[in-house]
């Protein structure tokens, strides 16, 4: 037997699997049932114990905001103990790249006019050796 | 996160990369402002140390041969200092004053502006006496620079060397970092702990490397005589003049690539290794305790020193020292 219990708050249901009994009961009746235990509850005088359904629904509104509350102070300290996001992002000049380094240039690359070129390549924290998977450039000729 | 930032730009009538990782958020702003002030400053170089530009703080100074003491820039000064200092350890054999000879041989302007066969020979006499650079005076006190009349200052590649170590340094605290100024570069840092490849050109077949070299730290420097010929008359031509003949160097080695700790030392060692010829070179990239890779006119493949390959394609190779 298995028994889910909700109680204490307005409208709480108790809800048993418990052949023959079955029921589900709801208001200020009082409510009697029997856990896996024996024992006996009494919702009536546990939801005493917490006030009135209007108290509930202050300390539903209370749970609510605070939740909301320290959501907001925590966005609030991230946010300030940060840079601001503009002086974090790259782009677009340099944008995350795969780890794999350009191939040598060829007899004349470096000797051709290019345009200007600005760019960055992103490795793991952790990189995979070897970091450089060819000739980063190559020393030629003057 | 690590990043491999690159910047490529045109300079010294070449190309020019830069690369440098970073793994601080914290250099981010700043690693894009010091890539744009690296090509300022390349270009900023080449405006005062070119002598290809008419306003250059270097054809200001040769302009002024023979009338007295000229006062110059605090970068062409540096660079003076440099190359006069590098005559005197070659024994003459880099000469910063062999313009007039460069330009007698046909080397006259840029060099895609020369034209590559001309029927009119040049004459056999050397311009100038070996050893006239000691003729020039330097006063730090004034920083200024007496030429003889007869001189004329030439600081292409050591300049190119001076100005890819200034960058190097320069750019070094933000992380790793590659600059490679045509083939002249210099490496500061690693990341991870792993040498950056570099490629070396195969100087008969230069679509092609002939070694890829691991490079912890220092510089490379690559001379060769394959790549800047030009006809005159019936004979061929090249760049690298040698100062006893005051014409093109009539070297048995075909290109030098030497590994020194700074890319002005490197372009150096590899001129005068191949001017020298390759026992007299090998003997000086010895003494000066620097690494190459040698490539003789007929093929052969000489290694002096810990030169850092990983691997040769040799015609037939042997290990110097």
């Amino acid at each position: 037997m298995m028994i889910v219990t909700n109680e204490g708050l307005p409208g709480a249901s108790h809800t048993t699997n418990n052949p023959g009994e079955g029921a589900s009961l709801c208001g200020d009746r009082p409510m009697k049932t029997t856990s896996s235990a024996g024992s006996t509850h009494v919702p009536s005088v546990q939801r005493s114990s917490r006030g009135s359904p209007a108290s509930g629904q202050w300390w539903k509104a209370w749970v609510l905001l605070t939740s909301v509350g320290a959501t907001v102070l925590g966005w609030m300290a991230f946010t300030t103990g940060e840079p601001p996001v503009e002086s974090v992002v790259i782009a677009p000049v340099a944008r995350p790249m795969p780890i794999e380094v350009a191939p040598a240039l060829g007899g004349s690359g470096l000797d051709e006019p290019r345009p200007l070129l600005r760019s960055a390549r992103t490795l793991p924290a952790m990189p995979q050796k070897p970091i450089f998977q060819a000739p980063v450039t190559r020393t030629r000729r003057s | 996160m690590i990043m491999l930032y690159e910047h490529h730009f045109r300079a010294m009538n070449t190309g020019v990369g830069v690369w440098v990782w970073s793994a601080d958020l914290e250099h981010t702003p700043t690693i894009q402002p010091a890539l744009g002030w690296a090509e300022a400053f390349f270009g900023r170089a080449e405006a005062e140390l070119s002598r290809f530009r008419g306003h250059s703080a270097l054809s200001r100074l040769n302009r002024a041969a023979g009338r007295g003491p000229h006062v110059v820039s605090s970068m062409l000064w540096a660079v003076l200092l440099a190359a006069f200092d590098a005559a005197h350890e070659s024994g003459g054999i880099y000469d910063p004053t062999v313009l007039h000879s460069l330009e007698r041989a046909g080397y006259d302007r840029s060099f895609e502006a020369i034209e590559p066969i001309a029927r009119e020979a040049v004459s056999p006499t050397p311009t100038l006496p070996f050893g006239s650079w000691r003729g020039v005076r330097l006063d730090g006190l004034t920083r200024s620079v007496d030429v003889p009349q007869d001189l004329a200052l030439d600081l292409g590649g050591i300049a190119k060397g001076w100005t890819v170590d200034h960058v190097a340094l320069a750019l070094a605290p933000l992380g790793p970092v590659l600059v490679d100024a045509g083939g002249d570069l210099r490496v500061v840092g690693m990341v991870d702990g792993e040498a950056w490849p570099v490629g070396v050109q195969d100087s008969f077949m230069p679509e092609r490397d002939r070694a890829l070299v691991r490079l912890r730290g220092g510089a490379l420097a690559t001379s060769s005589i394959g790549g800047r010929r030009w006809r005159r008359g019936d004979r061929t031509l090249h760049h690298l003049i040698d100062p006893r003949t005051g014409t093109s160097a009539d070297s048995d080695l075909h290109a030098v690539t030497v590994h020194a700790p700074d890319a002005m030392t490197a372009d150096v060692a590899a001129k005068v290794a191949l001017v020298l010829g390759s026992t007299a070179g090998t003997a000086y990239l010895l003494k000066r305790g620097v690494s190459a890779l040698l490539t003789a006119t007929d093929g052969r493949e000489m290694v002096v020193g810990d030169f850092p390959h990983q691997e040769v394609v040799p015609h037939a190779s042997h290990h110097c020292a």
